[in-house]
């Protein structure tokens, strides 16, 4: 009796011992590889479910996203170098469209990069746009580069790089193509003073030819929320950082609402090419910019701005972006806008309303302010700083006629019984993370949920495979 | 009679190592979740072993009248 029970006590333990370097081993995850897949509906420890509540809707086995756009993150036991995400789906409804004169549908896959400034880095999923062109144009492929001609002239895309035509004639998606980019006739100015105070982070495009630049922040912190305000400037040129500047916070990480004083910044660079300038302010939303005074002649702002709410009444911006993005946060401030004499009304705070033109310069007239204006273009107070180097993005405004090239890193995905699968890859040793949580965003540009649209992105898995260093690498660092 | 009190016997004995394997499980799935956030409830749920666990000791505290020591 007592030799069975001590039999048994063996293979008692001995299951104890297997499952514990199991969990171990799960954990390690000594060949360096592995891979988590997360089935809708089902509680799944490392890809957590879509977010929020009223931007998905979870049926039998699929989710929904309903609203651009939706949130997930990944819960990695250790760390990795690179992730694969792998995204079975398909889209449904009316309302969308699939050739670039109508309306075009995108999806794209981002990984959160700085948490300061929510900024997430974007790769594609579906372009249907491209997809569309690809058709029908003259396409040459090289690996996961695309170029893409609506009359063929070039035999290979290192010939379009050695001799592009004309950038007007260029559209890119998801390729950082390097243009030169001068201005004919331009002169240094007597310089800009932007006395509107912008709320949080920034970019700025200005130009440069023979002057210094010379750029003066006025900042001051209003200490709403609890964590340290500091901020980084960062001057950019041909993607490369050439200069930074660095200040830490006023000392006050309460959320007390004591503005602070006024912090002055300089940025001076002397003998720099003649070309366009980035010009990056990384800053949470506590700080304020309440003044920029250049000696440049040129000014925008890239994508976003948001003027704070004391930057006056009757203000006008000029953007050359094709639609137009405008919310608030302040009850007070709910106004009706006039874009090119178009009304746009700001009916609810936290909403985003959105108008199209097809002017290639809109005229934004707002009533007050502490707005978000946002779009893919530039924006300024005046038509004359306006200055914008980016070429036509293929986007979901994106029409055939607005290019005769496109050149595009871009993988098609692939079908299989009625579901796309597409495939993005991230670098994770560059994303935010918090133990070893990722966080994932899914992107459909102008998918609304609050439109009447029955449409929407259906997906049926989600799968990532994450890869990093094996375990015999990382013992033979201490051997 | 002598044949059922053999089974019976034996399942007491058996439950018993159950509950001595899941007392030690649960010691070491704990501390290790404690020291590794995830290891192991990325994987299984602990509330289940809890719950065995529980059975376990009250099937022993049920059964168990002076049986086990006489028969040890």
């Amino acid at each position: 009796m007592n030799n069975k029970i001590f039999k048994l006590r063996i293979i008692l333990w001995s299951i104890l011992g297997i499952t514990v370097l199991w969990f171990f081993f799960m954990a390690i995850v000594p060949s360096g590889k592995i891979s988590y897949t997360y089935y809708p509906g089902e509680n799944n420890y490392f890809i957590k479910k879509l977010t929020p509540a009223e931007r998905v809707e979870y049926g039998e086995g699929i989710v929904k996203i309903i609203g651009d756009p939706a949130y997930f993150s990944l819960q990695t036991p250790r760390r990795f170098e690179k992730a694969k995400l792998t995204m079975k789906y398909k889209i449904a409804g009316t309302g969308r469209c699939y050739t670039p004169a109508e309306c075009g549908s995108i999806i794209e896959a981002g990984i959160l990069t700085d948490k300061k400034i929510w900024q997430y880095n974007l790769e594609p999923i579906e372009n249907s746009a491209l997809d569309y062109l690809m058709e029908r144009w003259h396409m040459i492929r090289e690996k996961n580069i695309v170029l893409l001609q609506k009359n063929k002239k070039y035999e290979k895309i290192s010939d379009f790089l050695k001799t592009p035509p004309l950038s007007e004639k260029i559209a890119v998606y998801n390729y950082d193509f390097k243009n030169e980019f001068l201005l004919k006739n331009y002169k240094a100015g007597e310089g800009i003073t932007i006395n509107k105070p912008l709320r949080g982070a920034y970019q700025i495009y200005t130009y440069l030819k023979n002057e210094d630049l010379d750029f003066d922040f006025s900042i001051f912190d209003l200490n709403r929320n609890k964590d340290a305000d500091d901020f980084d400037l960062y001057l950019h040129y041909n993607g490369q950082i050439i200069a930074s500047r660095h200040l830490d916070d006023d000392g006050n990480i309460t959320e007390d609402g004591k503005i602070s004083g006024l912090k002055k910044i300089k940025l001076s660079v002397p003998n720099l090419p003649e070309g366009i300038y980035r010009i990056e302010l990384k800053a949470n939303n506590d700080l304020v910019t309440k003044e920029i005074k250049t000696k440049q002649n040129k000014l925008s702002f890239l994508d976003k701005i948001w003027l704070f709410d004391k930057a006056g009444e009757n203000i006008t911006l000029y953007t050359d972006s094709k639609e137009i993005y405008i919310s608030t946060i302040n009850p007070g401030r709910l106004q009706d806008i006039k874009v090119n004499g178009e009304n746009l009304a700001i009916k609810e705070t936290y909403k985003q309303f959105s108008l199209r033109t097809k002017e290639k310069i809109s005229e934004i007239k707002l009533k007050k302010d502490d707005l978000i204006l946002a779009g893919g273009g530039v924006f300024s107070f005046a038509t004359s700083s306006l200055i914008n180097s980016s070429l036509k993005k293929v986007d979901i405004n994106f029409n055939s006629e607005d290019a005769e090239y496109i050149i595009a890193e871009y993988k098609q995905p692939r079908e299989e019984v009625g579901w796309r699968i597409a495939e993005a890859e991230f670098d994770l040793t560059n994303a935010y993370s918090e133990k070893n949580k990722f966080n994932f965003l899914i992107s459909v540009p102008g998918l609304r949920a609050d439109d009447n649209i029955q449409d929407s992105v259906i997906i049926k898995e989600i799968k990532i495979n994450v890869e990093g260093r094996n375990l015999w690498k990382f013992l033979s660092k201490f051997i | 009679m002598e044949v059922f009190k053999q089974v019976y016997l034996r399942l007491i004995l058996i439950i018993l190592e159950l509950f001595y394997v899941l007392t030690g499980g649960l010691v070491i799935f704990i501390v290790m979740e404690l020291l590794w956030p995830g290891i192991i409830l990325a994987y299984f749920n602990l509330n289940w072993a809890l719950i065995l666990w529980i059975i376990a000791g009250i099937v022993i505290l049920y059964l168990n009248n002076g049986v086990i020591k006489n028969n040890k």
